[in-house]
């Protein structure tokens, strides 16, 4: 479904990604962990061609995106939820879900608004609401249930979890393996939480000083006991 | 309170102040209707001009308050129409008056939308503010080495219109019949606008005044909805102008210049941008300021820049937004009462 070849992406003068080399199958939810500053976000921003200054390939279903603008990649099906949750926050929570529609298409028709309440429970009742108005977990919620409003067949999350209650966090793992589930979403996430990773994907990336120093299932992530201790500086 | 009864009672606040607001406005509707029995004529012109100066404002803010862009050349729309206007009128280009109406509009679309295709791709911010000044001042001098449109004198002994209708017509060569001609005009127009801003359309404006790279996040094409607003926009800007060119039955390079297209800028920034009916409070407002203070010459560029000092300071969001937060003050006294 996605795959990113020997990709290197640059601020300025700073070279931020070396030579990355990620696939995630169709229908899989891979994540990509690593300390702050290991480069995961700019992953993102250089597979949408929303940032940093790109080489080498990022294609979907074999397809090489170039610099095919981002609006038309939406429509293509792949659908972004930046690390800043990016809601509209002077429209309502109907009217962001409604924006979804923008990245649809015949053939993946827009989904209903009663399926996204039913998947988000917590947004019926603010429906009216603007999004300005909307708690952060609330946000979030509605950050994610705008972009799979366009029944995507690629989902982007960057750090769903910065800032959120646990609580919160664990109903977002539970909405977001339930929809990639019923969609057949293919998902790639970026994350510092290890639990809502395990939660939602099945494979693992770990990224550090950006390259890509282990890839893998969670239970080979698991054995490899160096790659938690050097890489990710977990206690 | 829970979440759900919160959003319910917010809910049926918000349908009583519609409610009271569609009154305001029927009320406001049928007195400026019944205005040409009750005001005498020189008042009935400036409340007048004071529409089509609202109509112009609104133009303006969709492209400002609504998709986050800013013409400060607004004036060359309003002279496209105007010119158009006044030159079908007196050289009887043999059109019906409203399809002399709805040139004048798609004129200023059309004008806008070679602006757009050519400049909103990569232009936005103060690079398009500034280009489409350049436009206006180029627009100027053409009409000002052009004798068919008056030159520096204007155009002018426009006739007012006769519309033809076959069954019956109707004659608006009097001025108050051209006058509630207007206010008809004019509430079409507004009803248009309103539903524009409020339509799937105008959500999609205000998303990518918001911010346009969340916008093109999901999946908008943000260049080409720019480039419809702007076309709106200019579309309406030039119909304000065919409004007044029968009114006031003459038109001047006056309104093309730079003072021109401030005008909308300070209407909309006076009552309110954003609020839709911000600029017609502004326009208002400005237009009753500028009654009272006709007995000063002179005195129109010094309040220009004195009212636009005063909203910035005082209130960035216009009367309407002063309004809205003294509202939210005592509302929220008289809950902690």
């Amino acid at each position: 479904m996605l795959k990113v070849e020997r990709l290197d992406a640059f601020y300025g003068q700073s070279h931020i990604l070396h030579g990355i080399d990620l696939s995630v199958d169709e229908g899989r939810r891979t994540t990509v962990l690593g300390r702050n500053g290991a480069g995961k976000s700019t992953l993102l921003k250089s597979i949408t061609n929303s940032g940093p200054k790109v080489e080498g390939t990022v294609a979907i279903e074999g397809r090489p995106l170039g610099s095919r603008a981002w609006f038309r990649r939406a429509k293509d099906g792949v659908a972004f939820v930046p690390e800043d949750r990016r809601i509209f926050t002077h429209i309502t929570v109907e009217e962001n879900i409604e924006l979804g529609r923008f990245g649809a298409s015949a053939a993946r028709p827009v989904v209903p608004a009663a399926q996204i309440y039913e998947w988000f429970p917590m947004l019926g009742p603010l429906r009216a609401r603007l999004g300005g108005q909307l708690s952060g977990g609330q946000q979030q919620m509605l950050a994610v249930a705008r972009a799979v409003a366009a029944r995507p067949r690629l989902l982007l999350l960057d750090e769903p979890t910065e800032g959120l209650a646990p609580v919160i966090v664990e109903d977002l793992a539970k909405i977001v393996a339930r929809i990639c589930d019923e969609l057949g979403i293919t998902l790639l996430l970026v994350e510092q939480n290890i639990w809502f990773g395990r939660q939602t994907t099945d494979r693992v990336y770990v990224l550090d000083t950006g390259s890509v120093v282990f890839s893998g299932s969670w239970a080979e992530f698991d054995r490899d006991e160096t790659i938690r201790n050097r890489h990710l500086a977990l206690a | 309170m829970s979440e759900a009864s919160l959003a319910a009672a917010e809910g049926r606040r918000s349908g009583t102040e519609t409610r009271l607001g569609l009154l305001c406005l029927a009320v406001l509707v049928v007195l400026l209707f019944l205005a040409p029995g009750l005001v005498n004529p020189g008042i009935l012109f400036v409340i007048g001009m004071t529409l089509i100066q609202a109509v112009f404002a609104l133009s303006w803010n969709l492209l400002f308050g609504f998709t986050g862009l800013a013409s400060f050349g607004h004036a060359g729309f309003f002279a496209i129409g105007a010119y158009f206007t006044g030159a079908a009128l007196r050289y009887d280009f043999h059109l019906p008056f409203l399809a002399v109406l709805a040139v004048a509009g798609l004129l200023g679309a059309l004008v806008a939308l070679a602006i757009g295709v050519v400049a909103l791709k990569r232009l936005t911010g103060i690079f398009l503010a500034v280009l489409t000044v350049a436009l206006t001042e180029a627009m100027a001098k053409i009409i000002g080495f052009s004798p068919a449109l008056g030159e520096q004198d204007g155009l002018g002994n426009i006739p007012r219109p006769v519309i033809d209708l076959g069954l019956f017509r109707i004659d608006l060569t009097h001025g108050d019949d051209y006058y509630r001609f207007l206010v008809v005009a004019t509430v079409l127009i507004v009803a248009a606008l309103w539903w524009v801003v409020h339509s799937r359309l105008g959500r999609t404006f205000r998303a990518i005044r918001e911010d346009a790279d969340r916008a093109r996040f999901v999946g908008i094409d943000v260049a080409r909805y720019r480039v419809i607003s702007f076309m709106i926009s200019g579309g309406t800007a030039a119909l304000a102008g065919a409004l007044s060119a029968p009114l006031t039955r003459i038109v001047t390079l006056d309104q093309v210049n730079w003072l021109a297209s401030t005008q909308p800028i300070l209407n909309s920034l006076l009552g309110g941008f954003t609020s839709f009916w911000g600029p017609i409070v502004g326009s208002a407002a400005f237009s009753t300021i500028n009654y009272f203070t006709r007995g000063f010459p002179g005195l129109s560029e010094i309040m220009v820049g004195g009212i636009l000092v005063v909203v910035i300071l005082v209130a960035p969001t216009g009367i309407l937004g002063l309004l809205g937060k003294l509202r939210r003050r005592a509302l929220g006294k008289g809950g902690r009462k």
